[in-house]
């Protein structure tokens, strides 16, 4: 489905004025979804890149203080699936097999993920080391960390080794743009219509829901019930019926693109920031000094 | 420690040195500022009532770990009643029950017309975790004594019941 709409006349000039968005995409996936603000964030490789960089600090800090055995996890890829989101729900799969559950939190409580005595793994896990990862017994336990563990554990530690000579990146502005453009989305009169029609969807399918942001705060059991499945699949039925994705993503590019104009010298510099920490990741995955 | 475990530490770091990612980034906060048109108003004498009534089933089902238990039906309706029946035979499992009162901070309800949502911030500091068998308190940890809850009520079989639970944070 496409279409064209257009901003009121009346508001053209308001700072918040909604913006002309053009022809609506049918969108089909969340995750594959590019947007303007996109290039001045860290990308998953990057990210993964970063991760991986962190982790062999912490497996270096944890082998000095006495944990010879210790070895970093493998840097898995993001998780990028499709998700529940404000602006929809577009896996029917995930919808049929885990409703607005997460999948991979549904599979850890599954019997094949628990051992013989019943408890789960992580029941295993070693309170000393957790110790020495985070600087502090973890709770319930009075496990003490190796004397030689660095103030806040190895992981703060290769936090701070990591962040040695770089610029800060504690409040990155692509991030804020990025939220304050998702809240004047919600509030989008064209976001607002097709989330009306998403609702009527809804209770046409039996169902009493204002937005799709309403099933993310219910209460849900710990395991999908069947009426949550039910639900959710209504949602992605509900959700592609009404393209409500495509209008909340035309709708949003159209802020971004209005956001990167207005913020371009800032947001290039963030990007900066970025690439040195890309950079050092790199030197460090390399085998160079941290 | 096994790798899961490891892994979550890890997560917990890496997020102080990652920075978000490339793609379509939807913040699931909860919000309910879409459509926005709404405001609070006092409970109607009716769904005042029904709320305090379906309150009152759940604290008794909850004492009991009774997912059967006739009043808790007679005051929820699916898909909520099956998220707290599922809930109290998990508690029953565990021979648990949660005994004691809860605090209510009510702050209004939302008209929809056919139905109604009704906020309150609900002090659970009083309601507590018991062994059925023993009946000795079981240790917890309170992360949010506080909740601000949403709680929908729609009229079914004749009866205003409620029918989603929502926790929406911690209270303002």
């Amino acid at each position: 489905m496409t279409g064209s709409l257009a901003a009121c006349d009346g508001s053209r000039n308001s700072v918040a004025a909604e913006p002309s968005i053009g022809v609506v995409p049918t969108v089909t996936s969340f995750v594959t979804q590019a947007l303007p603000l996109d290039r001045y964030q860290a990308s998953v490789e990057e990210n993964r890149t970063i991760r991986m960089a962190h982790d062999i600090l912490i497996r270096d800090c944890m082998r000095r203080i006495g944990f010879s055995d210790y070895t970093e996890p493998s840097a898995e890829n993001e998780h990028l699936a499709e998700k529940p989101t404000k602006f929809g729900f577009l896996d029917e799969g995930r919808a049929a097999n885990a409703g607005f559950h997460d999948p991979q939190a549904v599979d850890r409580q599954s019997p094949a993920h628990q051992d013989a005595s019943g408890a789960s793994d992580s029941a295993t896990s070693n309170p000393v080391e957790i110790a020495a990862l985070a600087g502090a017994a973890p709770p319930g336990t009075d496990a003490t960390a190796p004397a030689a563990t660095p103030p806040g554990g190895c992981t703060a530690a290769a936090t701070r080794l990591f962040r040695e000579g770089l610029r800060s990146d504690d409040r990155p502005l692509a991030a804020d743009l990025q939220a304050a453009a998702e809240e004047r989305t919600l509030a989008d009169s064209r976001v607002i219509t097709a989330t009306r029609s998403w609702a009527a969807c809804m209770r046409r399918a039996g169902y009493t829901y204002r937005t799709p942001a309403d099933p993310l705060t219910e209460q849900w059991a710990a395991r999908p019930t069947p009426t949550e499945i039910a639900i959710a699949k209504a949602d992605v039925v509900c959700t592609r019926e009404t393209n409500l994705p495509g209008i909340a993503v035309a709708v949003m590019a159209a802020i971004q693109r209005e956001q990167v104009a207005t913020h371009r010298a800032a947001l290039e510099t963030g990007r900066s920031v970025i690439d040195e920490y890309v950079r050092k990741a790199r030197t460090i995955i390399d085998g160079g000094s941290g | 420690m096994n790798r899961h475990d490891r892994r979550a530490w890890i997560l917990v770091a890496a997020a102080l040195v990652a920075i978000c990612g490339a793609t379509l980034v939807i913040h699931n906060r909860a919000a309910v500022s879409a459509p926005a048109a709404d405001r609070l108003v006092p409970l109607s004498a009716e769904v005042h009532t029904a709320y305090h009534e379906f309150w009152a089933a759940w604290l008794a089902a909850s004492a009991r770990s009774d997912p059967d238990l006739p009043a808790l039906s007679a005051r929820a309706a699916n898909p909520y009643l099956e998220v707290l029946r599922a809930n109290l035979d998990a508690s029953r499992q565990q021979n648990r029950v949660v005994k004691g009162t809860v605090g209510h901070g009510i702050r209004g309800m939302y008209d929809f017309g056919s139905w109604y949502r009704v906020v309150d911030c609900v002090d659970v500091t009083q309601w507590t975790i018991y062994d059925r068998a023993t009946e000795r308190r079981i240790k917890q940890a309170l992360e949010r004594p506080n909740q601000l809850g949403a709680t929908t009520f729609e009229r079914v079989d004749g009866t205003w019941k409620a029918t989603h639970g929502q926790i929406l944070g911690e209270c303002p």
